[in-house]
Order: structure tokens, then C-alpha cells, then sequence
């Protein structure tokens, strides 16, 4: 029999906790080191309980606690920490380790969350457990994580080896770029975007789709649609690439219009048609949704700041807005791809990508300054005088959605939102395999362009009539209004000759008392806030700062003589489209 | 045969060759020095080793050096980097990458072995080949030992000397005795003495060398294995430092040959550390020290100490510390 040689233990290390800068033979009381070292070798670690998960971690000082953070953020339980716009942000990460299943199975609004130290902190007490050696205890004692090393952490986060860069947050399936559809939840290296489906159970897509497939896809956007008294074909148009809109985002990157759905009475349904939106990309708990718009431009930019730095997903919906919708703020917002603003109760800025369709329902929504070409409208008229009252679509006593799936409106989108779903992405892959057709005929001179060539190319391969985003849609601001008022007046009181600001204000006097008659309409002239006509010199300025705008085939131009005085015209000009 | 490709089946007798091909790059086939050349580092000879500024930290002083076993094997270390104390050359390769995985390392040689032969400038260059340590024959050391031990009981003031002068600085002098390190450590006196040195000039071969002589007394330190044998010794002045003597090989824990008593082991970083603290705990525990400060664990040591509880008292400086994270680890 072979004689067995037994393995040698590993000898049990511990350490005798020498001040810094001494050694056994300089320190103090070397019989006390000593004896708590021999306290030491006879500690036994206490028995960690076993249903206690959370790993142990010995922290015995900042700089381990540190280099062990950085190391293991973006890994395991720390893996849904993401790096966004030059910060460390924490997500909800479905599919993924370090993921956590929502209790009720809804969502949480926020998704997406700016890391502070006290977040990191939180998080690391709840996935790990901390010790270090107390040298006056002679052992191991529990401590929580030290400050310093997660303060590090937050505030130099690009250094981090495993976290990753993440550039949104979407709750449905999208189109990859290459035409292929992202479905497992969870990270995506390819797009850097974080899938986290929210009750949702897409249907097998098949790679070619049939055109039979393709046709039950369009029956169910077609049932969506059915109760909705559209205006005209193109504002159905509109709507139906509106909802495919968000499911794009890798193949038609943002910045999008913003979809303004219109009706001219309350009780019209535009709100359902934003909700479903909404619902479908996000589900019944998701997306953002508020009632009206912020009118000081600073508590606007707050909110939309909020809105890009906190939540997820690609739909911002803002129900019933009045007055007039526009301003510096949402203008740039509509244009931009990238939103930078100072951040809430910081003094720091918050990089943000505004990769969301922004959808705004209103009565008779007017629009102000250079909105008109940011804004996509659908106009739904129910043609009837209260439709609030209605029990069913024009020229039939029940609704279609109702008669057929017996569920109101809100119930159907959120019961069939998966199937709903899975028609759009049937036609997006149908579009796809076909060669990406495109409406190269929508010029690209603006942000907004390829978005409009791509959907149409869509909506042309499936079929669907009208015309996505149509020029003719383009409501006039309030303030084109009043200038295309002005210059068509002009033309009939002067045609093409030049005239001064005084001139025009002469031309609308009446006389001193009122008896006579003015030769310029005077109620297209912008009067002062307490209903006066302006001074020469206010309306001088207002016309200068509509200087070479063409509006209605018209144009307003400056002469300046050599005395500095300024002259007007109006001129034809060429339209655009 | 090296040179053709690896087919399945063939590793049994592949892999002899390739392990011996990886001994001859240790063995000089790819120089150390030509590596530390490579990335800029220029060597010194110093003696039978060469010495250079440690790449890895902030060195004044040479502290990097690289010498040769006596199996022809390179080996590199830094007396102030614990963790880069004792490698050879394919630890060198790693910490100059900074890879870490051995096969990784070893994937780099065919790349290094080709630019090595086409480095002219290195050809042209004067050959530095070094030669392993002149090791001191056990008994020769033993001899030396035992007339030191036999010197110093004829006449211990100067060891009385040295706990006077240590005491006023490090409080755990206090407890020693000259009595106590004759008996328990085997501490001597050494006479006036002839030495043979070499000293650096890069351009000659072979090295020059010089005799001096050692004036005065000097303490004694002997360093024996655990089978009792001697392979080195330190000496010291009074008011110096300790230094190996030529020819030693320290590569047993200092302590090894005293007799093991309990299961509870004191590993400290020097020789004065583990007089202090044996004086102190010697009744509980057995005291070991490092044979050359702070370093990381030696293979022989880590078996040596095995099924024993090791209090680790290593200095409360940095040096100290990356040596306890590499005991630990």
C-alpha cells in the first residue's frame, strides 16, 4: 500500500497591529502588542449566519475600501450602476445579476437615478457586508462603508473600469440599426441602451415577415385607431408614425417634433390617443405624464431638466396645455439632441439626451415664435357639438373597440399592449427586410428631416394612406399670424413701395376725434398692452425684428438711408415647398 | 522540433521541451538586464550582482538588483518593494507589462527572443555575464560562528556596547542581555578580518576587486538552516548597520534551526525584532524573523510555517504593510 503524505495546513495568519512608523523593537509596550496579538491567534471569527446572502467584505482601511469599489462597481450587485453624460447614475437593470424584481410587479418611475454618495452607500449596507480589525478589540468588528472611498467613487466616475456607458432607457423592444430587433432585456453593448420590458411578452417576429403578417399587424393599428374621428388621412398618418417613433431611435436618432395632438372641443379623445402612446411604449405605470406646461420659462426648464435627468424611456406626455406653446426653452429643447442645464440645488450642470417624443394634447393649441416647424400635428373633430356625450363613433351607436374586445378604450391599449407592440415591430421588420425604403423627396435641411423621410418610407411600404408630418399642416404661430395680417394689409395700402414706421402710424389715424376714416387697417398693427397704437419708434423696432421673415409668399425688407432712417416694404417672395 | 506546430497528442512530449526552452531564457537566454535595457533601465555591476534604481518607486539610492542563483537561474528583486523582493525572469516581464498571467508572459518570449538577436546595438555592447554567488562552505561559516560565540564569552562588552547605544533609541533594547543573545541567538564577536571585495566598473571584465580590511571588532550574527547548518552571516558595528557577509545565503528564516515548541509562530521583519520579542512571548510562541527585512512569502517558508498560527509583526511602515498584504493574500 502507497504511503500517503498528508498536505500540509496553510498557517493561519494574523497580524499584530504595529503602530505606524514603529516596529517590536521601538514600539512602547511590546508585551502588550504582544499579548493582544496572542488575544488575536485565539479569536475565532463569529459564524456568519447562513441565511444571510450578502458576501463579506474586510475593509480595514480607506484606500482597500476604495481600490476594492472601484474594481467591483459595474460588476455583480453593483452592476446596475451606469456611467451617463460624465456621471455615475443607477438603474433598474431586469434580465441582469444585480437586478431587483419589482415586488408588485410595476415599475418604478424613476428609473433611471443620479448616484450621490448616500445612494452608493445605501446600496453597498444592502448587497455586502463590511469588517475590520479593531486593534482595542482585539477582532473583527462590523462597520459600514466608509464615506470617503464611495465619495471618490461618484465624484470620478469616467475612471471606473466596469461600468458602463449607457444611452437610454427603453421599455419596448426597439430596431437596431443593422434592422435587428432588441429583445433581451437587459443591457445592450450594441445601442448602449438598458431594455427593461415592463409587462411585456412580445410574440415571435419573424425575420421576414409574410404579407398576411403584415396585414394582421395593420388590423390591429387599425382597430387602435377606429373610434378616433381623425381629421384627414394625414393626421391618422401622423399619429401612426408618431407611435412608431420611439421604437426608431437607433435607426432615426433624435432629436424628434414634437407630436401636438389637436381637437377643437374638449371630450374630443385626444388625451386617450396620447395615453395609449404612452402605455404602449412604457406601460400603464411608466413614461412621464403631466397635466399642462410650466408657462415661466424658468420652472419649464426645471422640469424638463428633471424630466431627462431622472426618468426613462422615450415618451413625455402633457395633457390639455393652453395658451400659446413655445418660448426659448422648448424650442431648444426640440432641436437639441444634447440638454445641458444647471442641475436642481447644485452648482453643476446635468448633461442629458433628449431622446424623447414629447406629446402635448390641447383645444385649439396655438403655437408661438419658431414652433410650427418643431410641432406635428394630428387633428381629431368629432364634428358634434359636445363630444364628451357620445356613445359611439360617427354613424354608429357602439364603439368599435368596445364591440369588439368588450373593453373600453384605456383597458384594451393596456390589456393588448404587447400585441400592439408587436404589430409595429412587424412592420418596422417588414420595412426592414424590404431594403429601407424612404421618402428621399422631404428636404434634410433641418434636424428633423431624415425622421420624416424614414417614417414615411415606413407608412408608404405598409400601405397606410396619407402623409406623415404633411407642409400644409404647419399651423401658423400666433405671431406669423399677425405678421401675414400686417403684410397682406400693407400690400393693399401701399403694394411694393417703400414707407416709414410713421407713415403706417399716420395712415391709421382717424382723426382727432375719431369721425374720419384711416387709410391702413388698423387693427392688424400691434398696439402697446394698454390697447394704444406704438410709438414710431416701438413699431419701427417691432418690424425690424421681422426683418426678411417670409411668411405668405411675402417679405418685409429694410432700406436705412443716411440719416439712419429706416424704410418698409413688401416684396413677393418664392415659397419653400 | 520547437519550431514546429503543437498537434494534439503531442503535448507529453512537447511539453519537456518547451519547460526546458523557459529554463534557458532564465538562465541567461534572455538576459535580465537586456529586458531592463529594453525599457530604459541601465545597469551597474555591483560585486557579482548588478544594481539599478528600482523602476518601481522613487529610488535614490540602487535598491533594484539583479543576480544569479546557483542553478544559473536570473532572479531580480528591490530591497524596498515587498512585493517585487525576489522574482525571476518572467516575474520581471510582469512587472514591467504589468501582465499578470503566466501564460500570457511566456507568450511574449518568442516576440523578445527574436529582438534580442536582431539588437545589434546590445550585440556591440560589452558582455556582462553573471556568475552565481560564491556561496561559503556550512562548515567554513559554522567555524566562524563558533569562534565568534567563543570570542564574544571571553569578552561581551561590546555587545553590552551595542544594547547601551540601541536602548536610548528603541525601548525594547531594554530587555536584552548579551547573555541572553549568546545563548538563545548565538551571537558573537568577530575580530579584525581581511575582506575581499568587488567593486563596479561596467567596462571591465572580469570586475574589478580590491582586498580591504575590516579594522575592529564587529557583532556577530549567524544565520543557520533548520537542519542546523550555517549558510550566512551578518555582521555590525556598534553605531552601523547590519550587512551580510560575502558568500551567505540567506534563504532560511531567520530562527529555523531553533527547536519548535509550540504551534503559535511570531514572524518578525529583522533579526532585533525577533531577539526583543522571543525575550518577551519566547515562553508562548516561537519567534521567526525574515533573513533580509520585508518580503513576501517564500514556497519554503509557507511550508515550513504550515498547520501553525502566525502572528505576522512586521514594521508599521509601508514596506511593513505590503509585506503583511502579501502574507495574508
Amino acid at each position: 500500500m502507497d504511503e500517503v503524505t498528508p498536505v500540509p495546513d496553510r498557517p493561519q495568519f494574523y497580524v499584530v497591529p504595529v503602530p505606524e512608523g514603529e516596529d517590536m523593537a521601538s514600539v512602547d509596550n511590546p508585551q502588550a502588542l504582544l499579548d493582544a496579538a496572542i488575544a488575536a491567534s485565539d479569536f475565532e471569527p463569529p459564524v456568519i449566519p447562513d441565511d444571510d446572502p450578502r458576501p463579506l467584505i474586510r475593509a480595514n482601511n480607506e484606500e482597500i475600501a476604495v481600490d476594492w469599489l472601484r474594481q467591483t462597481i459595474g460588476t455583480g450587485s453593483l452592476r446596475n450602476y451606469f456611467l451617463r453624460g460624465g456621471q455615475l447614475v443607477h438603474c433598474v437593470t431586469l434580465g441582469e445579476e444585480g437586478h431587483t424584481v419589482p415586488k408588485n410587479g410595476h415599475l418604478d418611475f424613476d428609473q433611471v437615478s443620479i448616484s450621490t454618495v448616500g445612494t452608493v452607500l445605501a446600496t453597498l449596507s444592502d448587497s455586502y457586508r463590511f469588517r475590520r480589525w479593531d486593534a482595542r478589540k482585539k477582532s473583527e468588528v462590523t462597520l459600514l462603508f466608509p464615506r470617503q472611498p464611495a465619495s471618490d467613487v461618484v465624484l470620478a466616475p469616467a475612471r471606473l473600469p466596469h461600468v458602463r456607458t449607457l444611452r437610454g432607457v427603453v421599455n419596448t423592444p426597439i430596431v437596431r440599426a443593422d434592422g435587428s430587433i432588441l429583445t433581451e432585456a437587459g443591457y445592450d453593448d450594441q445601442t448602449g441602451l438598458l431594455y427593461l420590458p415592463n409587462e411585456i411578452n412580445i410574440d415571435y417576429i419573424a425575420d421576414r415577415p409574410t404579407t398576411q403578417d403584415v396585414g394582421h399587424a395593420l388590423s390591429w393599428l387599425a382597430l387602435l385607431v377606429a373610434d378616433f374621428p381623425f381629421d384627414s388621412p394625414d393626421d391618422l398618418a401622423t399619429y401612426i408614425g408618431a407611435l412608431m417613433i420611439p421604437l426608431l431611435r437607433d435607426i432615426a436618432p433624435p432629436p424628434y417634433k414634437m407630436l401636438a395632438i389637436n381637437a377643437h372641443a374638449a371630450g374630443s379623445g385626444k388625451s386617450f390617443l396620447a395615453e395609449a402612446l404612452r402605455v404602449i411604449h412604457h406601460g400603464k405605470d411608466g413614461g412621464v405624464v403631466r397635466s399642462g406646461v410650466p408657462h415661466a420659462p424658468d420652472e419649464l426648464r426645471k422640469w424638463i431638466t428633471s424630466v431627462l435627468d431622472t426618468g426613462g424611456g422615450g415618451v413625455v406626455q402633457i395633457d390639455n396645455v393652453r395658451g400659446g406653446l413655445g418660448g426659448d426653452v422648448l424650442e431648444g429643447l426640440l432641436t437639441s439632441y444634447r440638454y445641458n442645464d444647471r442641475r436642481l440645488g447644485a452648482s453643476e450642470n446635468v448633461h442629458s439626451v433628449n431622446d424623447r417624443l414629447w406629446v402635448v394634447t390641447g383645444n385649439n393649441i396655438t403655437l408661438k415664435g419658431d414652433m410650427a416647424r418643431r410641432t406635428l400635428w394630428s387633428n381629431i373633430n368629432p364634428g358634434v357639438e359636445n363630444p364628451e356625450r357620445r356613445t359611439g363613433p360617427a354613424g354608429g351607436k357602439v364603439w368599435r373597440i368596445q364591440e369588439q374586445t368588450g373593453l373600453p378604450f384605456p383597458a384594451f391599449v393596456q390589456k393588448y399592449r404587447s400585441e400592439l407592440l408587436h404589430a409595429l415591430l412587424v412592420l418596422l421588420r417588414s420595412w426592414t427586410v424590404s431594403g429601407r425604403p424612404v421618402d428621399s423627396s422631404v428636404p434634410t435641411s433641418d434636424s428633423f428631416g431624415y425622421v420624416t423621410q424614414v417614417v414615411r418610407g415606413i407608412l408608404g411600404h405598409c400601405g397606410i394612406s396619407g402623409q406623415f408630418d404633411p407642409p400644409q399642416a404647419k399651423q401658423m404661430s400666433e405671431d406669423d399670424q399677425e405678421l401675414a395680417q400686417l403684410l397682406h394689409s400693407v400690400v393693399a395700402w401701399r403694394g411694393s413701395e417703400w414707407w416709414s414706421a410713421a407713415e403706417m402710424l399716420k395712415a391709421c389715424d382717424s382723426g382727432p376725434f375719431g369721425q374720419g376714416q384711416s387709410s391702413f387697417d388698423v387693427s392688424v398693427v400691434p398696439m402697446q398692452k394698454n390697447g394704444r397704437l406704438p410709438s414710431s419708434i416701438s413699431l419701427g423696432k417691432w418690424l425690424g425684428h421681422r426683418r426678411q421673415r417670409g411668411i405668405d409668399g411675402l417679405q418685409l425688407l429694410e432700406y436705412v438711408d443716411r440719416t439712419k432712417k429706416s424704410y418698409w416694404s413688401v416684396q413677393a417672395i418664392a415659397t419653400g415647398s | 522540433m520547437a519550431d514546429e506546430p503543437v498537434r494534439w497528442g503531442m503535448a507529453e512530449q512537447v511539453e519537456p521541451i518547451l519547460q526546458s526552452r523557459l529554463d534557458a531564457d532564465k538562465r541567461g537566454g534572455i538576459p535580465m538586464e537586456w529586458v531592463l535595457w529594453r525599457f530604459g533601465y541601465q545597469a551597474q555591476v555591483d560585486g557579482s550582482r548588478l544594481v539599478l534604481p528600482c523602476p518601481f518607486h522613487a529610488d535614490s539610492r540602487p535598491s533594484f538588483t539583479i543576480r544569479v542563483a546557483e542553478d544559473g537561474t536570473e532572479l531580480a528583486g528591490c530591497w524596498s518593494c515587498p512585493d517585487k523582493a525576489h522574482g525571476d525572469l518572467f516575474d520581471l516581464i510582469g512587472w514591467l507589462t504589468g501582465v499578470t498571467e503566466f501564460a500570457q508572459v511566456t507568450a511574449m518570449l518568442p516576440g523578445l527572443r527574436a529582438q534580442l538577436a536582431a539588437d545589434t546595438v546590445w550585440a556591440s555592447m560589452p558582455r556582462r555575464v553573471l556568475a552565481p554567488p560564491e556561496r561559503q562552505d556550512p562548515e567554513t561559516l559554522g567555524a566562524l560562528a563558533a569562534s565568534a560565540l567563543a570570542a564574544v564569552a571571553a569578552d561581551h562588552s561590546l555587545l553590552q556596547q551595542l544594547i547601551d547605544w540601541k536602548r536610548d533609541t528603541d525601548k525594547g533594547w531594554q530587555h536584552l542581555t548579551p547573555g541572553y543573545l549568546m545563548r538563545e541567538w548565538r551571537v558573537g564577536i568577530v575580530p579584525d578580518r581581511t575582506e575581499t571585495r568587488q567593486v563596479s566598473n561596467p567596462d571591465s571584465a572580469p570586475y574589478d576587486s580590491y582586498t580591504r580590511l575590516v579594522r575592529g571588532q564587529q557583532i556577530v550574527v549567524p544565520h543557520f538552516d533548520a537542519a542546523g547548518l550555517c549558510r550566512g552571516l551578518k555582521t555590525r558595528y556598534v553605531g552601523g548597520k547590519l550587512y551580510s557577509m560575502r558568500g551567505s545565503d540567506l534563504s532560511s528564516l531567520y530562527g529555523a534551526w531553533r527547536p519548535r515548541r509550540f504551534d503559535t509562530a511570531v514572524l518578525c521583519e529583522g533579526e532585533s525584532d525577533a531577539w526583543i520579542t522571543d525575550r518577551l512571548a519566547g515562553d508562548r510562541m516561537d519567534v521567526y524573523a525574515l533573513p533580509y527585512g520585508a518580503a513576501g512569502p517564500k514556497p519554503e517558508w509557507l511550508d515550513f510555517l504550515a498547520g501553525r498560527r502566525v502572528l505576522l509583526a512586521f514594521d508599521g511602515d509601508e514596506a511593513g504593510q505590503k509585506a503583511t498584504k502579501l502574507w495574508t493574500k
